[in-house]
Protein backbone atom coordinates (compact mmCIF):
# COMPACT_ATOMS: atom_id res chain seq x y z
CA UNK A 1 0.00 0.00 0.00
CA UNK A 2 1.73 3.05 -0.85
CA UNK A 3 0.96 6.67 -0.69
CA UNK A 4 -0.55 7.32 -4.02
CA UNK A 5 -3.31 4.73 -4.11
CA UNK A 6 -4.30 6.43 -0.88
CA UNK A 7 -4.53 9.96 -2.65
CA UNK A 8 -7.63 10.19 -4.73
CA UNK A 9 -9.33 9.51 -1.36
CA UNK A 10 -7.62 11.41 0.73
CA UNK A 11 -8.05 14.70 -0.50
CA UNK A 12 -11.43 14.84 -1.16
CA UNK A 13 -11.93 13.25 2.12
CA UNK A 14 -10.03 16.09 3.42
CA UNK A 15 -11.86 19.23 1.77
CA UNK A 16 -15.15 17.27 2.56
CA UNK A 17 -14.15 17.15 6.33
CA UNK A 18 -12.94 20.55 6.31
CA UNK A 19 -16.12 22.19 4.70
CA UNK A 20 -18.07 20.31 6.90
CA UNK A 21 -16.05 21.68 9.74
CA UNK A 22 -15.98 25.10 8.44
CA UNK A 23 -20.11 25.32 7.69
CA UNK A 24 -20.89 24.08 11.43
CA UNK A 25 -18.33 26.73 12.85
CA UNK A 26 -19.44 29.38 10.87
CA UNK A 27 -22.76 29.01 12.38
CA UNK A 28 -21.75 28.41 15.92
CA UNK A 29 -19.81 32.00 15.64
CA UNK A 30 -22.88 33.55 14.05
CA UNK A 31 -25.34 32.28 16.24
CA UNK A 32 -25.76 33.08 19.97
CA UNK A 33 -28.57 30.92 21.33
CA UNK A 34 -28.55 27.30 21.03
CA UNK A 35 -31.14 24.79 21.53
CA UNK A 36 -28.99 22.99 23.95
CA UNK A 37 -25.62 23.90 25.60
CA UNK A 38 -23.12 26.71 24.83
CA UNK A 39 -20.97 28.32 22.01
CA UNK A 40 -17.77 26.61 24.04
CA UNK A 41 -19.59 22.98 23.87
CA UNK A 42 -20.47 22.60 20.64
CA UNK A 43 -16.72 23.99 19.40
CA UNK A 44 -15.33 21.46 21.42
CA UNK A 45 -18.07 18.92 20.10
CA UNK A 46 -17.54 19.81 16.59
CA UNK A 47 -13.83 19.59 16.36
CA UNK A 48 -13.51 16.45 18.34
CA UNK A 49 -16.25 14.81 16.14
CA UNK A 50 -15.02 16.69 12.93
CA UNK A 51 -15.01 13.39 10.65
CA UNK A 52 -18.84 14.19 10.19
CA UNK A 53 -20.13 13.73 13.30
CA UNK A 54 -19.35 16.18 15.24
CA UNK A 55 -21.33 18.80 12.44
CA UNK A 56 -23.80 16.59 12.52
CA UNK A 57 -24.69 16.27 16.03
CA UNK A 58 -24.79 20.44 15.73
CA UNK A 59 -26.89 20.66 13.28
CA UNK A 60 -29.24 18.18 14.64
CA UNK A 61 -29.05 19.24 18.74
CA UNK A 62 -27.01 21.95 18.90
CA UNK A 63 -29.24 24.40 16.37
CA UNK A 64 -32.00 26.84 16.98
CA UNK A 65 -35.08 26.41 14.75
CA UNK A 66 -35.24 29.99 12.80
CA UNK B 1 -50.43 26.76 -9.69
CA UNK B 2 -48.83 29.96 -8.54
CA UNK B 3 -49.32 29.73 -4.98
CA UNK B 4 -48.35 26.04 -4.95
CA UNK B 5 -44.88 27.69 -6.69
CA UNK B 6 -44.40 30.28 -4.43
CA UNK B 7 -44.77 27.83 -1.67
CA UNK B 8 -42.27 25.50 -2.93
CA UNK B 9 -40.16 27.95 -3.50
CA UNK B 10 -40.37 29.35 0.14
CA UNK B 11 -39.22 25.88 1.11
CA UNK B 12 -36.56 25.61 -1.14
CA UNK B 13 -34.88 28.96 0.55
CA UNK B 14 -35.56 27.43 3.39
CA UNK B 15 -33.52 24.40 2.87
CA UNK B 16 -30.40 26.91 1.53
CA UNK B 17 -30.72 29.45 4.24
CA UNK B 18 -30.65 26.65 7.72
CA UNK B 19 -27.56 25.04 5.47
CA UNK B 20 -29.72 21.83 5.36
CA UNK B 21 -28.80 21.30 1.88
CA UNK B 22 -25.15 22.35 2.15
CA UNK B 23 -24.67 19.81 5.12
CA UNK B 24 -26.73 17.14 3.82
CA UNK B 25 -24.99 17.39 -0.12
CA UNK B 26 -21.02 17.22 1.69
CA UNK B 27 -22.79 14.35 4.46
CA UNK B 28 -23.70 12.04 1.12
CA UNK B 29 -20.36 12.80 -0.88
CA UNK B 30 -18.28 11.77 2.51
CA UNK B 31 -20.43 8.28 2.57
CA UNK B 32 -19.80 8.20 -1.13
CA UNK B 33 -16.06 8.24 -1.17
CA UNK B 34 -15.66 5.93 2.38
CA UNK B 35 -17.37 3.18 0.54
CA UNK B 36 -14.67 2.72 -2.10
CA UNK B 37 -12.19 3.65 0.27
CA UNK B 38 -13.01 0.92 3.04
CA UNK B 39 -12.94 -1.59 -0.16
CA UNK B 40 -9.54 -0.20 -0.72
CA UNK B 41 -7.61 -0.26 2.61
CA UNK B 42 -9.21 -3.57 3.49
CA UNK B 43 -6.18 -5.69 2.24
CA UNK B 44 -3.86 -3.33 4.29
CA UNK B 45 -5.44 -3.48 7.00
CA UNK B 46 -5.60 -7.13 7.44
CA UNK B 47 -1.99 -6.85 6.75
CA UNK B 48 -1.29 -5.28 9.22
CA UNK B 49 -3.78 -7.30 11.96
CA UNK B 50 -2.25 -10.77 10.14
CA UNK B 51 0.86 -10.45 11.93
CA UNK B 52 -1.10 -10.37 15.32
CA UNK B 53 -3.50 -12.90 14.19
CA UNK B 54 -0.44 -15.05 13.47
CA UNK B 55 0.80 -14.91 17.28
CA UNK B 56 -3.10 -16.17 18.13
CA UNK B 57 -2.55 -19.11 15.22
CA UNK B 58 -4.90 -17.51 12.74
CA UNK B 59 -3.85 -17.27 9.21
CA UNK B 60 -5.47 -14.65 7.05
CA UNK B 61 -5.56 -15.28 3.56
CA UNK B 62 -5.12 -12.75 0.98
CA UNK B 63 -8.00 -10.67 0.82
CA UNK B 64 -9.14 -10.00 -2.68
CA UNK B 65 -10.79 -6.99 -3.39
CA UNK B 66 -12.93 -5.57 -5.91
CA UNK B 67 -15.67 -3.26 -7.18
CA UNK B 68 -18.39 -5.67 -5.18
CA UNK B 69 -16.57 -4.84 -2.22
CA UNK B 70 -16.80 -1.31 -2.03
CA UNK B 71 -20.93 -1.89 -3.34
CA UNK B 72 -21.28 -4.14 -0.38
CA UNK B 73 -20.12 -1.24 1.87
CA UNK B 74 -22.47 1.29 -0.15
CA UNK B 75 -25.37 -0.91 0.57
CA UNK B 76 -24.42 -1.20 4.36
CA UNK B 77 -23.85 2.30 4.90
CA UNK B 78 -26.87 3.96 2.96
CA UNK B 79 -28.98 3.01 5.80
CA UNK B 80 -27.14 5.39 7.97
CA UNK B 81 -27.19 8.11 5.63
CA UNK B 82 -30.79 7.74 5.16
CA UNK B 83 -31.18 7.74 9.21
CA UNK B 84 -29.50 11.13 8.89
CA UNK B 85 -31.14 12.39 6.37
CA UNK B 86 -34.78 11.92 7.71
CA UNK B 87 -33.65 12.74 11.09
CA UNK B 88 -32.59 16.19 9.18
CA UNK B 89 -36.17 16.42 8.14
CA UNK B 90 -38.09 14.95 11.15
CA UNK B 91 -39.30 19.12 11.67
CA UNK B 92 -40.59 20.27 8.27
CA UNK B 93 -43.73 20.34 9.64
CA UNK B 94 -43.45 20.04 13.36
CA UNK B 95 -41.49 23.22 13.41
CA UNK B 96 -44.15 24.80 11.14
CA UNK B 97 -47.19 23.91 13.99
CA UNK B 98 -45.22 25.10 16.80
CA UNK B 99 -44.12 28.63 15.34
CA UNK B 100 -47.51 29.30 13.54
CA UNK B 101 -46.34 30.35 10.74
CA UNK B 102 -48.13 28.30 8.68
CA UNK B 103 -51.59 29.87 9.98
CA UNK B 104 -51.24 32.85 8.25
CA UNK B 105 -50.81 31.20 5.12
CA UNK B 106 -53.58 28.94 5.52
CA UNK B 107 -56.27 31.50 5.93
CA UNK B 108 -55.18 33.43 3.32
CA UNK B 109 -56.02 30.72 1.73
CA UNK B 110 -53.46 28.57 1.17
CA UNK B 111 -54.73 25.23 -0.33
CA UNK B 112 -53.47 22.35 2.73
CA UNK B 113 -53.09 19.62 -0.25
CA UNK B 114 -50.82 22.20 -1.69
CA UNK B 115 -48.13 22.68 1.47
CA UNK B 116 -48.05 18.86 1.92
CA UNK B 117 -47.07 18.40 -1.72
CA UNK B 118 -44.81 21.17 -1.87
CA UNK B 119 -42.98 20.12 1.25
CA UNK B 120 -43.01 16.42 -0.24
CA UNK B 121 -41.40 17.74 -3.60
CA UNK B 122 -38.34 19.57 -1.95
CA UNK B 123 -37.80 16.78 0.17
CA UNK B 124 -37.97 13.90 -2.68
CA UNK B 125 -35.84 16.49 -4.86
CA UNK B 126 -33.35 17.05 -1.97
CA UNK B 127 -33.10 13.10 -1.33
CA UNK B 128 -32.65 12.05 -5.44
CA UNK B 129 -29.91 14.59 -5.54
CA UNK B 130 -28.20 13.79 -2.49
CA UNK B 131 -28.68 9.94 -2.71
CA UNK B 132 -27.61 9.91 -6.97
CA UNK B 133 -24.71 12.21 -5.96
CA UNK B 134 -23.46 9.43 -3.12
CA UNK B 135 -24.25 6.33 -5.67
CA UNK B 136 -22.32 8.38 -8.37
CA UNK B 137 -18.98 8.89 -6.91
CA UNK B 138 -18.81 5.20 -5.36
CA UNK B 139 -19.57 4.52 -8.87
CA UNK B 140 -16.53 6.75 -10.26
CA UNK B 141 -13.94 5.71 -7.85
CA UNK B 142 -15.40 1.69 -8.38
CA UNK B 143 -14.92 2.39 -11.93
CA UNK B 144 -11.34 4.46 -11.62
CA UNK B 145 -10.18 1.60 -9.37
CA UNK B 146 -11.86 -1.91 -10.51
CA UNK B 147 -14.30 -3.18 -13.19
CA UNK B 148 -17.69 -1.92 -12.33
CA UNK B 149 -18.95 -5.32 -15.10
CA UNK B 150 -18.87 -7.72 -12.38
CA UNK B 151 -21.98 -6.07 -10.62
CA UNK B 152 -25.10 -7.11 -12.66
CA UNK B 153 -28.21 -4.48 -12.10
CA UNK B 154 -26.38 -1.86 -10.42
CA UNK B 155 -28.74 0.74 -11.64
CA UNK B 156 -31.73 -1.04 -10.33
CA UNK B 157 -30.62 -2.26 -7.74
CA UNK B 158 -29.98 1.45 -6.12
CA UNK B 159 -33.19 2.67 -7.78
CA UNK B 160 -34.53 0.37 -5.29
CA UNK B 161 -33.26 2.05 -2.40
CA UNK B 162 -34.34 5.23 -3.48
CA UNK B 163 -37.67 4.58 -3.70
CA UNK B 164 -37.48 2.84 -0.23
CA UNK B 165 -36.36 6.81 0.75
CA UNK B 166 -39.60 8.47 -0.79
CA UNK B 167 -41.22 5.86 0.59
CA UNK B 168 -40.31 6.86 4.19
CA UNK B 169 -40.46 10.75 3.32
CA UNK B 170 -44.31 9.93 2.68
CA UNK B 171 -44.50 8.27 5.52
CA UNK B 172 -42.85 10.78 7.66
CA UNK B 173 -44.89 13.34 5.86
CA UNK B 174 -48.05 11.56 6.97
CA UNK B 175 -46.84 11.16 10.35
CA UNK B 176 -45.83 14.94 10.69
CA UNK B 177 -49.41 15.24 10.05
CA UNK B 178 -50.58 13.18 13.06
CA UNK B 179 -48.65 14.17 15.69
CA UNK B 180 -46.88 17.48 16.85
CA UNK B 181 -43.26 16.58 17.62
CA UNK B 182 -40.77 15.93 15.52
CA UNK B 183 -40.10 13.46 18.07
CA UNK B 184 -42.99 11.72 17.69
CA UNK B 185 -42.87 12.21 14.17
CA UNK B 186 -39.36 10.28 14.19
CA UNK B 187 -40.20 7.58 16.27
CA UNK B 188 -43.53 6.89 14.59
CA UNK B 189 -41.55 6.20 11.22
CA UNK B 190 -38.83 4.50 12.87
CA UNK B 191 -41.76 2.43 14.22
CA UNK B 192 -42.86 1.55 11.05
CA UNK B 193 -40.24 0.68 9.11
CA UNK B 194 -39.66 -1.66 12.38
CA UNK B 195 -42.93 -3.05 11.74
CA UNK B 196 -42.30 -3.82 8.38
CA UNK B 197 -38.60 -5.21 8.83
CA UNK B 198 -40.00 -7.46 11.83
CA UNK B 199 -43.12 -8.75 9.64
CA UNK B 200 -40.03 -9.75 7.28
CA UNK B 201 -38.72 -12.05 8.72
CA UNK B 202 -42.02 -14.39 8.04
CA UNK B 203 -40.26 -15.60 4.83
CA UNK B 204 -43.24 -15.68 2.37
CA UNK B 205 -44.10 -12.08 3.29
CA UNK B 206 -40.68 -10.58 2.67
CA UNK B 207 -40.83 -9.82 -0.71
CA UNK B 208 -44.07 -7.65 -0.17
CA UNK B 209 -42.54 -5.56 2.01
CA UNK B 210 -41.18 -2.19 1.28
CA UNK B 211 -38.09 -2.95 3.93
CA UNK B 212 -36.90 -5.87 1.49
CA UNK B 213 -35.30 -3.40 -0.98
CA UNK B 214 -33.00 -2.81 0.96
CA UNK B 215 -31.36 -6.17 0.18
CA UNK B 216 -31.40 -5.13 -3.18
CA UNK B 217 -27.77 -5.53 -3.41
CA UNK B 218 -28.42 -9.45 -3.79
CA UNK B 219 -29.18 -8.39 -7.69
CA UNK B 220 -25.30 -7.28 -7.82
CA UNK B 221 -23.75 -10.81 -7.38
CA UNK B 222 -27.02 -12.72 -8.81
CA UNK B 223 -27.52 -14.30 -5.84
CA UNK B 224 -31.15 -12.63 -5.97
CA UNK B 225 -32.81 -12.47 -9.17
CA UNK B 226 -34.37 -9.00 -10.51
CA UNK B 227 -38.18 -10.69 -10.33
CA UNK B 228 -37.83 -11.09 -6.31
CA UNK B 229 -37.74 -7.40 -6.38
CA UNK B 230 -40.51 -6.00 -8.15
CA UNK B 231 -43.65 -7.36 -5.70
CA UNK B 232 -41.51 -5.08 -3.12
CA UNK B 233 -40.85 -1.94 -5.55
CA UNK B 234 -44.74 -1.68 -6.57
CA UNK B 235 -45.86 -2.10 -2.96
CA UNK B 236 -43.60 0.56 -1.95
CA UNK B 237 -44.19 3.03 -4.55
CA UNK B 238 -48.45 2.27 -3.32
CA UNK B 239 -47.35 2.70 0.12
CA UNK B 240 -46.36 5.70 -0.64
CA UNK B 241 -48.81 7.20 -2.77
CA UNK B 242 -51.38 5.94 -0.03
CA UNK B 243 -49.32 7.84 2.67
CA UNK B 244 -48.95 10.61 1.02
CA UNK B 245 -52.96 10.46 0.04
CA UNK B 246 -54.03 9.89 4.18
CA UNK B 247 -51.13 12.84 5.00
CA UNK B 248 -53.49 15.31 2.57
CA UNK B 249 -56.69 13.78 4.07
CA UNK B 250 -55.19 14.01 7.54
CA UNK B 251 -54.46 17.42 7.21
CA UNK B 252 -57.31 18.80 5.77
CA UNK B 253 -59.00 17.78 9.01
CA UNK B 254 -57.04 19.54 11.10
Amino acid sequence: MNIKEVLPFIIPLIIAEFTLLAISIWHILTHNHYKRGNRILWLIVVIVGMEFIGPVLYFLLGKEDV
Amino acid sequence: MRAFLAFTKKEWVELIRTGRLAILLVLFSLFGIMNPAVAKLTPWMMEMMADSLKETGLTVAAVKVDAMTSWTQFYKNIPIAMVIFLLMFGGILTAEYQKGTLINMLTKGLARWKVILAKGCIMTATWTVCYWLCYGITYGYNWYFWENGIASHLGLAAACVWILGIWLIAVMLLMSTVFQTSSAVLAATGGIALVSYVVGLIPKARKFLPTHLLAASGMLSGAGSVEEYWCAVWVTIGLGVLGLLAAVIVYNKK
